[in-house]
C-alpha cells in the first residue's frame, strides 16, 4: 500500500545575507492512513520547519530545494499551483498550533472563524456553516457548543481554545493534521485529555497526523512512530515503543535521561544533563552534528557525517551502530 | 518549641475587585488566593503546584509585596510580619527575597548590558556602598561565571543569549545581593527538556552552596517533586494537599492531587482509578459554596456541596483538605 505522504529527500533552507541557514536537511519519511508520526527534538532541530514545509508555507528568503519531493496521494506538493495549493491547505492538510490564543482572530466570534473555513472550502451557506460550527465545537467535546461559538477567543480558556482549534482543522475533514507543539502551552491535565482527544480523532476519522514535540515522555501510548531530529537532520526514528524504552542513538538517550521521572528526587542524585545547546544553524560543527555534547563521540565523529542506516525496525545515524 | 521557621506564611487572602465600568460600582470579585499558609525552612525548597489559576503566582507576588495582600502575615527570618513593614523597613529587606521569572525573554531589558541587568539588585539596593563600575564589572564577571556563561560576557546584551542562558542571566541577577530566599516562578517551563535539567541542577548547586531557600513554583509536579522537599498543591486559591515531596509523590490522598499524578506522563494510564473529569477549574468570580473542587470530583459527597473542607493533618506532616478518608 502506496504511503498517504511521502516525504522524499526535504531540504529547506533559508538565505539570509550573512550566512545560508540549513533547517532542514535532506528529510525523508512516509506517513500511512491513520498513523500518528512524532517529529521530536530540541528548538532549532527543524522539526517545524519539516511540517511548514508540507504545506509549502515556506517564505522567501525560505527556499525548499529543487530536488524535494512530498508525494501527497501520489501528487507532489510542491509542484502544485496555487489554487490546488489553497484547496489542499485546511482541507485535505490542516494544521494546529502552540499558541491556540494566537491563532484566533480575536475581534471575531470563535464560531465565525470556523464557519469562515467552512465556507471557504465546503461552499456552504451562511447559515448552514454557523450551524456546522458549534456541530464541530460539540465534536471536540466543548460543552455547550452552541453557545461557545458566540463566545469571543477570550472567552474561552486556553484548554477550552485549544479544542476550538482543534475543532477549526479537523472542520473540512482533512487527511492529515499537522500538529506543532499543541499541548506545550497547556496545564498537564489539560494537555492529556487534549492528547486523548487527538488521539480519538485519528482513530475514528480515518485521519493521520503528525505531532511535533520537544517533550518525548508524552509520547508514550500516542504515538506510533517517533523520529528524533537534530540540527536539521534525522537521527533516529522507529515504532514508538522502541524509541522510547530502547533507544539507539545517544541523542535521544540523553534527551529521554534529563527529563526528572516519578521516584527520583534532588537528594537521590542530580539530574542527567546535557552539555551545551543546540548548534546554530548557520555554524554547524563538522562531522556528527552531536559531536560537542556527546559523551560517546570518537576521533571520528568530529570529522565524519554518519549515514542513517537501519537497525531492526528504526533507523539511526550513529557511529555507535555501524 | 524549636525555633519558629526561617518562612511562615499565615492565612494569606487576595480578591481581586472587578471594575464593571468606569462609573458603576462592582461588588464582583476574583478570589485569588483564599487563605493559603505554608512554611520554609532555611536552605529548603518549598513547591507550589497546581493548574493555571490556582493561585500560586499571585501567592509568591504577595510575599514579595508586589501587590498588597487583604489579610495574611508572613514572618520572614526574625521579622515578625513582613506584611506589616513601612515601606523604608521593606526597602532593607528586599535583597533578602529574590524573583527568578518565567519567560526570560520578558524578564530582561533588551536595551541593557548584561553587566547592567545582574548587578542592578546591587545598585539600587538600600544601603549598598556606591560600587565603582570596575568593581560592578568585577562583580557581574563572576556572577556569570557561577552560573555557567563566560565573564567575557559583560558587554552584551540579552538577544545574544538563547532561552536557556537567558535563564541562567536571571538567576545571577537574583544571586547578586547575597539573597536567602528566592522565588522562582515556573523558571523552566519555557525550556526545551535538555535546557532544563541544566537549570535545575544549577539551582540545586546554589542552594547547596549557599544554603538559599526557594519557593518552587511550576505546573509540572514531576520537577516540582524532584527539587522540593516540601510541596503544596494548590487548587482555587486554596491548598487542598501538602507534605513532604516523597510523601505526596508516593500517598498522595486529594483527588486533585491523583488527578495531577494521573496526568503525570509516566504514570499516564498507570493507575487508572477514575479520577474524575479533567474539566475546567471553577470560576473564581463565583466560588461554589462547598468544597471548590466538587464538579470534578469522582467521589463528592453531599457534605462536599455545602461545607468547604478544612486542611487536617492525615499523617505526619501530611496535611489534606478533603472530607474523604482517604
Amino acid at each position: 500500500m502506496a504511503a498517504l505522504l511521502d516525504v522524499q529527500n526535504l531540504s529547506t533552507r533559508f538565505n539570509l545575507v550573512a550566512h545560508t541557514v540549513r533547517a532542514v536537511e535532506d528529510v525523508s519519511f512516509t506517513l500511512n492512513e491513520n498513523e500518528i508520526l512524532a517529529i521530536a527534538g530540541e528548538s532549532g532541530s527543524g522539526k517545524s520547519a519539516t511540517i511548514l514545509s508540507i504545506l509549502k508555507l515556506i517564505q522567501r528568503p525560505g527556499e525548499i530545494d529543487g530536488s524535494s519531493r512530498i508525494l501527497f496521494d501520489g501528487k507532489d506538493i510542491l509542484r502544485m499551483s496555487e489554487p490546488e495549493l489553497n484547496s489542499l491547505r485546511g482541507k485535505s492538510i490542516s494544521m494546529i498550533f502552540q499558541e491556540p490564543s494566537a491563532s484566533f482572530n480575536p475581534l471575531f466570534t470563535v464560531g465565525a472563524q470556523i464557519a469562515e473555513v467552512l465556507r471557504a472550502h465546503l461552499r456552504l451557506s451562511k447559515t448552514e456553516s454557523l450551524c456546522r460550527a458549534a456541530e464541530v465545537l460539540a465534536q471536540v467535546h466543548i460543552p455547550n457548543a452552541r453557545e461557545r461559538a458566540r463566545d469571543f477567543p477570550f472567552q474561552l480558556s486556553g484548554g477550552m481554545l485549544q479544542r476550538a482549534m482543534i475543532a477549526l482543522a479537523l472542520a473540512c475533514g482533512p487527511r492529515i493534521l499537522l500538529a506543532d507543539e499543541p499541548t506545550t502551552a497547556l496545564d498537564p491535565t489539560t494537555s492529556m485529555r487534549i492528547l486523548e482527544l487527538l488521539k480519538e480523532k485519528t482513530q475514528g476519522a480515518g485521519m493521520s497526523m503528525i505531532f511535533v514535540t520537544h517533550d518525548l515522555e508524552i509520547l508514550s501510548g500516542f504515538a506510533g512512530r517517533i523520529m528524533v531530529m537534530y540540527a536539521g537532520r534525522i537521527f533516529e526514528s522507529g515504532p514508538a515503543c522502541s524509541v522510547l524504552e530502547d533507544p539507539l542513538h545517544p541523542y535521544t538517550k540523553d534527551l529521554l535521561a534529563a527529563v526528572p521521572r516519578p521516584g527520583v528526587f534532588k537528594d537521590t542524585g542530580r539530574l542527567y544533563s546535557i552539555q551545551g545547546r543546540v548548534p546554530e544553524a548557520g555554524n554547524r560543527p563538522p562531522g556528527c552534528a552531536y559531536h560537542p555534547r556527546c559523551s560517546r563521540a570518537t576521533e571520528l565523529c568530529r570529522t565524519e557525517e554518519p549515514a542513517l542506516i537501519q537497525k531492526n525496525s528504526s533507523f539511526v545515524r550513529c557511529r555507535l551502530h555501524v | 518549641m524549636s525555633n519558629p521557621p526561617f518562612i511562615q506564611v499565615n492565612g494569606l487572602v487576595k480578591h481581586f475587585p472587578l471594575k464593571a465600568g468606569l462609573f458603576s460600582r462592582s461588588t464582583e470579585k476574583v478570589h485569588a488566593v483564599n487563605g493559603v499558609g505554608f512554611a520554609i525552612e532555611k536552605g529548603q525548597t518549598h513547591g507550589l503546584v497546581g493548574e493555571s489559576g490556582s493561585g500560586k503566582t499571585t501567592t509568591a507576588r504577595l510575599l514579595l509585596r508586589v501587590i498588597e495582600p487583604d489579610s495574611g502575615s508572613f514572618s520572614f527570618d526574625g521579622v515578625p510580619d513582613v506584611f506589616q513593614l513601612a515601606p523604608a523597613q521593606l526597602k532593607k529587606l528586599r535583597r533578602q527575597m529574590q524573583y527568578i521569572f518565567q519567560d526570560p525573554y520578558a524578564s530582561l531589558n533588551p536595551k541593557m548590558q548584561i553587566r547592567d541587568i545582574v548587578t542592578e539588585p546591587l545598585r539600587y539596593a538600600e544601603g549598598a556602598k556606591k560600587l565603582s563600575s570596575a568593581q560592578l564589572n568585577g562583580i557581574a564577571e563572576e556572577l556569570l561565571e557561577r552560573v555557567g556563561l563566560s565573564g567575557g560576557d559583560t558587554g552584551k546584551y540579552p538577544h545574544e543569549f538563547s532561552g536557556g542562558q537567558r535563564q541562567r542571566i536571571s538567576i545571577a541577577r537574583a544571586l547578586s545581593a547575597k539573597p536567602s530566599f528566592i522565588v522562582c516562578d515556573e523558571p523552566v517551563s519555557s525550556l526545551d527538556v535538555s535546557i532544563q535539567s541544566q537549570i535545575l541542577n544549577l539551582l540545586l548547586d546554589i542552594q547547596q552552596a549557599t544554603g538559599i531557600s526557594y519557593l518552587f513554583i511550576a505546573h509540572n509536579l514531576a520537577v516540582v517533586f524532584y527539587l522540593s522537599d516540601y510541596v503544596s498543591v494548590m487548587y482555587a486559591g486554596r491548598i487542598v494537599e501538602a507534605g513532604p515531596s516523597r510523601v505526596l509523590s508516593l500517598r498522595a490522598r486529594h483527588p486533585y492531587t491523583k488527578l495531577l499524578l494521573d496526568a503525570m506522563p509516566g504514570n499516564r494510564g498507570a493507575q487508572r482509578e477514575p479520577t474524575g473529569d479533567a474539566g475546567e477549574p471553577p470560576n473564581l468570580i463565583r466560588l461554589p459554596a462547598g468544597c471548590a473542587f466538587y464538579s470534578r470530583c469522582p467521589r463528592r459527597g453531599e457534605q462536599c456541596a455545602r461545607e468547604v473542607p478544612a486542611l487536617r493533618e492525615v499523617e505526619s506532616s501530611h496535611f489534606m483538605a478533603c472530607f474523604e478518608q482517604g
